[in-house]
Order: structure tokens, then sequence, then C-alpha cells
């Protein structure tokens, strides 16, 4: 396996940053996260699978990275909380996305929608290359992908769910 | 699932173009006859064309220097002579502490003499200066009690009794003797049937208590010596071995309460059978 091409992963540093930001909701914590996906990359690239989509390679990398990261933070939480026994008061990106009205739709689904919508909607990815980047099953991803652009619609329209005769479409599956 | 209306799943790769030529012509004409569907299915396409539009062009952010692949790479590099450096530093402390330690240790603690070492300069001493041949001033009627020097170069520190010759009254006074400060102890043996003769026995003291010495001659002169010793520090029990010393071979093992040795020459088969009748015992 040859060493990390610096011009490969260059051409793929804005679609990281721009996955990332989707992800995190913040320029610079966006570029944290792409920072050590790229440092996972360069000192994992003998596992990266020969012939594989450097792309999705990468992306799922940033992914786990993220995933991981909002776990410590829980944890960090819970700790924090065990310890003032009040919840923590600054509020994680995730509450401050979901209080902040004005803040598009899209911005208000939950991370796991949002990284789907990016990867089939934005970079075009296949269902399969989203199963494996996202390490969820094929019927997973139909399942989210339809709850996530039926959350986008109702959430860009202002309505919440309950008050909306459940679509037709539903009783097809 | 009716096969007449496509899925969700059909609608979404419809939407996606992930279906095949035939079965998107086949939606796009079940959409024409379903207007509700296609208006959701164009509000799924808005909302897609909108996110697009909203990340397009990611090229043109503001670039981020150390992002570059190189950059990471250099800090990678630095952040392992770092750590290696780290490690040779603590490596060297954890060195340097343990032999400062081993020896501030040494220092605080000389090390201990070999086994039995007193044994072999009994032997050595009592052996060469006084001998039953010797011409030293023995006095025939020392007891064991007696504090009477054996000659004028007695050592300060050992309360002895010479046994000036071989015999029932010499054997009598070392039984007396070891029964008095060695009750438990194993008592030397007679051996005057292999032609060996008790020529010395000396009450020693040592830190730990009374310490007692009985050398044996045979006919040519050649000598041996028993030793019995309380144990030493902290009753330190010693396991049987043997060792050797310039000229002389000491043969030790605890027993009871006391520690053991015979001091001969390292080619007396003599010395072996006396280590065998006092480890029998």
């Amino acid at each position: 396996m040859n060493p990390p091409d610096d011009d490969q992963l260059r051409e793929l540093l804005p679609r990281l940053r721009r996955f990332a930001v989707s992800l995190t909701q913040s320029p610079s914590d966006a570029d944290d996260l792409v920072q050590s996906t790229l440092e996972k990359a360069i000192s994992h690239w003998q596992r990266r699978r020969p012939g594989g989509d450097l792309r999705a390679w990468l992306f799922s990398i940033l992914y786990r990275q993220f995933i991981d990261s909002r776990r410590r933070a829980g944890r960090y939480a819970r700790l924090m909380q065990l310890f003032t026994g009040e919840p923590q008061t600054s509020a994680s990106a995730e509450d401050i996305v979901v209080a902040n009205a004005t803040w598009e739709a899209f911005d208000r689904l939950p991370p796991e929608h949002r990284a789907l919508l990016m990867l089939v909607s934005v970079e075009g990815l296949s269902y399969r290359e989203v199963s494996k980047t996202l390490d969820i099953p094929m019927g997973t991803v139909m399942s989210r992908l339809s709850r996530a652009r039926r959350s986008l619609r109702e959430l860009d329209e202002g309505e919440p769910r309950e008050k909306r005769p459940a679509p037709s479409l539903r009783r097809l599956k | 699932m009716n096969p007449n209306r496509p899925t969700e799943q059909d609608l979404h790769a419809y939407l996606d173009d992930q279906l095949d030529a035939e079965r998107r012509q086949w939606v796009s004409t079940w959409l024409q006859a379903n207007p509700e569907r296609a208006a959701e299915l164009e509000a799924w396409r808005r909302d897609t064309q909108h996110l697009r539009a909203r990340y397009a062009n990611p090229e043109q952010w503001p670039a981020n220097a150390s992002l570059d692949p190189a950059a990471i790479r250099r800090r990678q590099r630095a952040g392992q002579r770092r750590w290696l450096a780290t490690a040779a530093m603590l490596v060297m402390t954890l060195g340097i502490g343990l032999t400062g330690g081993w020896t501030v240790r040494d220092m605080m603690n000389p090390a201990s003499p070999p086994p039995m070492a007193d044994a072999v300069q009994a032997y050595r001493l009592f052996t060469d200066s006084v001998s039953f041949d010797g011409n030293t001033a023995i006095d025939g009627n020392t007891t064991i009690n007696g504090n009477t020097a054996i000659d004028g170069n007695s050592v300060v520190g050992v309360s002895d009794t010479a046994v000036p010759e071989p015999g029932a009254n010499s054997r009598e006074k070392i039984v007396k003797l070891f029964q008095a400060h060695f009750s438990d102890g194993i008592m030397p043996p007679d051996l005057s049937a292999a032609g060996l003769e008790m020529t010395d026995a000396r009450l020693l003291a040592t830190d730990q208590g009374p310490a007692a010495m009985v050398v044996y001659r045979d006919r040519t002169g050649r000598q041996m010596m028993m030793y019995i010793r309380p144990p030493g520090v902290g009753h330190h029990m010693l396991e049987p071995g043997k060792r050797v010393d310039g000229q002389l071979m000491a043969q030790y093992w605890s027993k009871g309460n006391y520690n053991y040795a015979v001091v001969s020459q390292p080619d007396d088969p003599n010395a072996a059978m006396l280590e065998e009748m006092l480890r029998e015992s």
C-alpha cells in the first residue's frame, strides 16, 4: 500500500469540512474534527481497503470520530452532573440548535439524519456506500432516509408531526 | 406491498437517481397519475436542492493551513519525537533512581559475610595457633568454666576450654560443655574408632549467643572442625551448602535451633563422614 497521497487528501479536504460542518454546526469544531480525521487516516493508512473509495473511507472515519466525541461529551456531562448535582448549564450544540428557531430546519434534525441527508443528497453516495460509511444496515438507511426527509419537511413547515395526518405513503411499506 | 404502486424505497431511490432506467420510467409514469405523491416528492426535491445550494462550493471556504495533510504529518512526527524524548527521559530518570537507590542500599547495608565465615575464621585462628602437639602452654586442668588462658595469646571475647589430650576425660568435658550451652544441639560424635581424636574444644561468644568449635585430628595430623552456633540476625537459617574459602572448605546447614559447619581441608575424606554423621543425628 502506498503512503498517504497528500494531493488526494487535499482534494477531498473541502468535502470533509463540509460534512464536518453539517455535523458539528460550528466551523471551528468542524475543522478540529477534520484534523483528527486526517490524523487517524494518515496513521491508519495501512488498514485502508485496497481499491476502496477513499472519500467513503474518510467520511466513515470522520463520522465515527464525531459519534465518539459526542459520547465523550455526554459522559463528561453526566460526570459533571454527578459532582454538581445539576444539569450542565452550558448547553450542548444540539440544545442550542433546537432552541434557536431562526436556524434552518436542517440544523434542527438529529445528527444521524443530517449525516444521512448530506451523504445521499449532497455527496451523492449510493445507499450501499452510505450503509458502509455510517455502519448501519441497508434497511436502516432506507427507513432513516424516509424519517429524515419527512422530519425536514415538518420542521420547515413549522408543523409538529403529531398534528399532521400520517402520510398515506407510509402504509405502502 | 402492492406491486402496482412504488414502495417508499422506490420513491426515495427515484429522487436520488438510484433506480435502473426501466423502474425509473415506471415510477415516473405512476407519479403522473398520482399528483399528491408527486407533490410530496417535489417538496423533497426542493429540500434536497436547498441543501445542496447551502453547502455548495466548500472549496471556496476560507482555507485552514493546519488541515493540510503535510502539516498534519509534520505535527505527528514532532509529536512522536516529543513522545520518544519524554519516554527516554522517563527511562533515564528511572535508571538513575534505581542505580542511586541500589547504591544507597548497598551503602546502608554493607554486604553480608558469606555463610559461616566465623566458623572458617575460628578454624584458622585456633587450628593454626593451637595444636595438640604445639608447645603452647595448655593447662591440662582447665575446666569448661575456667577462664584460664590456653596461652598468652588467648583471644579477647573467647571463653575457652582447651582439651589438652584425647581421652575419656576430654570427651566428658566436651559433653558437659555442650549440655550446658547447646542442650538441644547435636553432640560432637566420638570418632576415635576411625582414628580421629578430639584435640580442642572451645566455647566462643557471638552476638547471638554462645558458639563452640571442636577440632578433630587424624593420625596424619590433619585437622577438621565441627562448629555450632545460634542462627544469625533475624533467626536466619541456612540453606545447606558448601563453599571453599582459600585453602579451606566449609560445609554448612541448619538444624533445630542451630547452624552447623564442618570446616576442613577440601580433600579431607573425613569431613564428609563427619558432616553426614552430624546431619543424620
